[in-house]
């Protein structure tokens, strides 16, 4: 469970680093824990996207990103693609977390749809 | 084109979804009957009806629609249980389509489940929220079938989607 909460962060982070094309944190660099150290990697994940969103500069839609783990015939996607794509597979995670913990018979409670988000009116 | 991902992108993606574990079901039926417990189903089948039929449900109640009763949504076939996703498509396409639709406006929710502090939200959040609740639900699926030792080959994340440049 630890490392599939550090495979969620860690992605936010590695992403926001690719979208403002800053120098990578590799994934053997990620810490393994504990948990305030993973939860760090939101932060900085956070931070970063905060930049971008704060710069008016930013160019969301006219080049596209690369990543390392790109196959070939995959394209690549625009930053906007890339920020949606990163903020969504965290969501799509927290899901399966939240099954998962379920059917271990630890239910968490969590109300993940959009629809219980006091952000959206 | 802007940094915002449209309605109309998003709801590419939750079709490309749809249309996926349509075609994976016709290849590989009986993974419609594998156990399932999330959504208060018992089944896959169950589970597959529960995601499209609240899609149904919650385009009607965007369009100002009475939302067809859960006791007759029907339990299959497949075909059946799509045909609600389509409905439910058609309903929001011809929405979007109409200029004057008021997408702020405020919907109020007879839904006794959903806390009171909740029960009022606008067209534009219902509609995001009926997309992304489908793409969630498709994400644990995908979980299920692996766990039950059939993957299912699914690329579920925005990255691998056509629907969204």
């Amino acid at each position: 469970m630890q490392e599939f909460v550090r495979h969620i962060w860690g992605a936010e982070l590695i992403w926001s680093q690719i979208i403002a094309s800053l120098p990578l944190t590799d994934y053997d660099v990620w810490p393994n824990g504990p948990l305030d150290a993973l939860f760090d990697l939101h932060l900085s994940a956070v931070r970063n996207f905060q930049m971008l969103l704060s710069n008016p500069d930013t160019s969301w839609d006219e080049q596209s990103v690369d990543y390392p783990w790109r196959r070939p015939e995959q394209p690549k996607p625009t930053p906007r693609k890339a920020l949606a794509h990163v903020l969504l597979h965290g969501q799509r995670h927290w899901a399966q977390l939240s099954t998962l913990v379920r059917a271990a018979g630890f239910p968490s409670g969590v109300l993940g749809d959009l629809l219980f988000s006091a952000a959206l009116d | 084109m802007n940094l915002a991902i449209s309605i109309e992108e998003l709801l590419a993606w939750n079709d490309e979804a749809s249309a996926f574990w349509k075609a994976h079901f016709e290849a590989n039926p009986a993974l419609l009957q594998l156990p399932c417990d999330i959504g208060g189903t018992a089944t896959v089948q169950e589970f597959v009806r529960h995601i499209w039929g609240v899609e149904l449900r919650w385009a009607q109640r965007i369009a100002g629609q009475t939302p067809i009763p859960r006791e007759e949504m029907l339990a299959g076939p497949l075909d059946a249980l799509f045909e609600m996703h389509t409905s439910a498509n058609d309903i929001v396409r011809k929405l979007l389509e109409d200029p004057k639709q008021d997408w702020s406006a405020i919907v109020t929710l007879d839904l006794p489940w959903l806390p009171a502090q909740l029960r009022k939200a606008s067209r534009r959040k219902l509609m995001a929220h009926m997309l992304f609740h489908s793409q969630r639900h498709w994400a644990q699926l995908a979980t299920l079938v692996r766990s039950a030792g059939f993957p299912s080959g699914f690329y579920g994340d925005i990255l691998f989607s056509a629907g969204i440049e």
